[in-house]
Formats: structure tokens, sequence, C-alpha cells
């Protein structure tokens, strides 16, 4: 009878708090790259996509020293 | 166990009485050396929980606990205390707290920034020497489409604008604790190693190394948890709270990795954790801990 007792007090000790980890991170996010297109930066989520000008224009330029250079016809847009 | 215990409480006094009887009387706590008076000591306490990552839902009661131990145990006055939570914490709220502390802060003073949510590395913008750098995740009510936007358009707030940020206070010694993920990955920007050298006293806790994750559960973030929890045991100082919490939280780190190992479960849960501390001055060896 003591040995079940106790069985059961150990079923029922709840569990402690690691036991369900998340991380405090971005998740997904993609981290981005930089398009450089004529004299205009461009970040977007990948380098593929910088010839699809799929990203948000940048004012500077310091940051697109080493972009990726959007594709020649999109260059034209 | 008990035994054990009984011969201890029986034999502790005669041992004591032997060895005063020899020794000159000593002080019952080791003296801290030039502390921080609890009065100079002012709180940023910034939280980010994105409501684009909802697993995570810590941020408010963290900062409550921290506040709570920070006004308790660190005798800080809760008039000195500024909060920004969740959508009050977005990036512009932030540089206007500093804008406001820099106005405002007496000189001399101490500053304890504390930040608790999501970090990422980007590629460093400065000329550090690392490649990256730590980026804080502000708030924002939708996800921004890259996270190098996010930093280029000031929506999160990098290591070296924070550092730039505290440097411009009037405060003469600044901690910041970063719970978050890489951290560490802050250290160069906020504490860097010249330091010494320089009119304040820096020095930066970091919940996580940088290329690490920073863990929570669904209650806490697990180093903030650790790091209340050694500071309310009241150790003589902030110093020896933190060693504490670094090998509690490392040690929870190897027991979800087994748990990981054991159950075939995500790999994500099985990364180490290992709380740092950049400290050249020994500024966390002067904040005492005691009752308010």
């Amino acid at each position: 009878m003591i040995e079940a007792m106790f069985a059961v007090l150990m079923l029922s000790t709840p569990a402690p708090n690691i036991s369900i980890p998340v991380e405090m991170g971005p998740g997904d996010l993609p981290l981005g790259t930089f398009c450089r297109i004529q004299d205009v930066c461009v970040i977007a989520q990948t380098e593929a996509d910088c010839g699809k000008i799929s990203g948000k224009t940048f004012t500077t330029l310091d940051a697109c020293t080493n972009a990726v250079p959007a594709a020649a016809t999109q260059q034209e847009k | 166990m008990e035994a054990l215990g009984w011969v201890r409480c029986r034999l502790a006094p005669l041992a004591l009485a032997a060895v005063l009887s020899f020794a000159p009387p000593a002080p019952l706590a080791a003296e801290v050396a030039n502390p921080i008076d609890p009065a100079s000591i002012y709180v940023l306490a910034v939280a980010s929980c994105l409501p684009w990552r909802p697993k995570i839902k810590i941020c408010a009661p963290d900062i409550v606990k921290f506040l709570d131990t920070a006004k308790e145990v660190m005798g800080v006055s809760a008039d000195h205390i500024t909060t920004l939570v969740d959508e009050n914490a977005t990036a512009p709220a932030v540089r206007a707290a500093f804008a406001k502390l820099k106005d405002s802060l007496p000189q001399g003073s101490t500053l304890i920034v504390y930040y608790i949510g999501h970090g990422m590395l980007v590629p460093a913008r400065s000329d550090g020497g690392d490649e990256t750098e730590e980026a804080l995740i502000l708030w924002s009510a939708s996800s921004p489409f890259a996270a190098i936007h996010a930093v280029h358009s000031g929506m999160w707030m990098t290591g070296s604008e924070l550092s730039g940020l505290i440097n411009e206070l009037p405060a003469k010694d600044i901690l910041v604790i970063l719970d978050t993920c890489n951290a560490s990955g802050a250290d160069d920007e906020i504490a860097p190693k010249p330091a010494r050298f320089a009119s304040k006293e820096i020095a930066l806790i970091s919940s996580s190394r940088a290329h690490e994750i920073a863990f929570a559960d669904l209650t806490s973030a697990a180093f903030t948890r650790n790091l209340l929890a050694a500071i309310r045991s009241k150790p003589p100082t902030l110093y020896e709270a933190f060693l504490t919490a670094q090998k509690e939280t490392s040690a929870e780190a190897a027991i979800r990795c087994e748990a990981a190992a054991t159950s075939g479960a995500i790999d994500e849960a099985c990364t180490p954790q290992d709380p740092e501390l950049f400290d050249p001055l020994g500024l966390t060896k002067r904040i005492e801990l005691r009752d308010e």
C-alpha cells in the first residue's frame, strides 16, 4: 500500500519548467541580402530575389559595397 | 541524511567555540570594496515579446519579477525605474528613453539596462573586428521581411547603436543585462576590452554566447529565472549571483540535451546555453545584494 502511494506521488510530481523550451530568436525570419541596382541599393530576402526587385529601397550605398548586382534587365526599371 | 544533519548541528557549535578561542574576531560577512550606493542606481527595463513570435509570452511577467528583485534585494528606488514592455518597447521608444535618461540621470550615477526578448546576429556595420553583431529585435506589430532591413530601417537596435546611446549618458557605471539569443554577440560593442581606459565602467551580462540559443519555458526565460533566484539567495554581490545563474543555466541546457537525446526529439532543444560575464573592472562585484 505504501509503495502504491509512493508511485502515485511520483507520477503526480509536476514536470520541471525546462520541459517545454522555446527559443528567444527570430524564428524563420530570413537575414536578407543587399542588391545593387545601378545607383540604388535594395534589400531583398534572398540573392535570387535581387533580380526581382522585391525588396525595399535603401537610400545610402555604404551597405551595398559588396552587394549582389541585380539582373541587367531589372536595372532598367 | 538526517543523521548527518544532526551531527553537523551538534558539532558545529563546539567547532565554532574552538575556533573563536584561538582566532581573532573576524567580520561576519565579507566586505565589498567600494560598493555602489543603491540610491544612485537607475534601471531601464525593456521587454520585447513579438506578436509574430507568439510562443513566448514571458516578457511582461519577467520584467515584473526582475524589477521586484531589483527593488527588494538591490535597493533600487521605484522612481528610478523606466519600463518599456511589448508594444511600448519599439526601437523609437527605446531611443526616446535613452534621450530622457541623458537629460535626467545624475552625474556619476549607475544605470542597469535589462533587456529580455529576441535577438539575432546580423552583419556588423562597424569596424569592430567581428563580422557579426547582436541586434535586439524590438517590438513591431508585424514581422519585417528581412533582418537587415529591420536593422537598416531602425526597427531593431544593434549592439553598436546601444553602445553609442550608453556612452552619451552621464552615468559613470553601466551594467547591461541581455537575456536573448546570441547575447554575447554584443560584447565587443558594449563592453570593449579598452574599457578600462574609458571614463565609464561598463559591464555586460549575457544569457548566452554568440551563436547560442537562449531558452525560455512557458513562465520565464531560463537565465532570468536562474539569475533572480540566485540574487534572492543573497550572496554578497551580483558577481556571485551571476556565477550561480551561469552554472544553473548551463546545467539546464545539458538536461534538455539529455532529454532530447533520449526521446529523439527536436534537435533545437539540444544546444548549449552558456551565460557569460564581461566585466573588466569588476562592476558586478560592487553591486551588493541585501534586503531593502
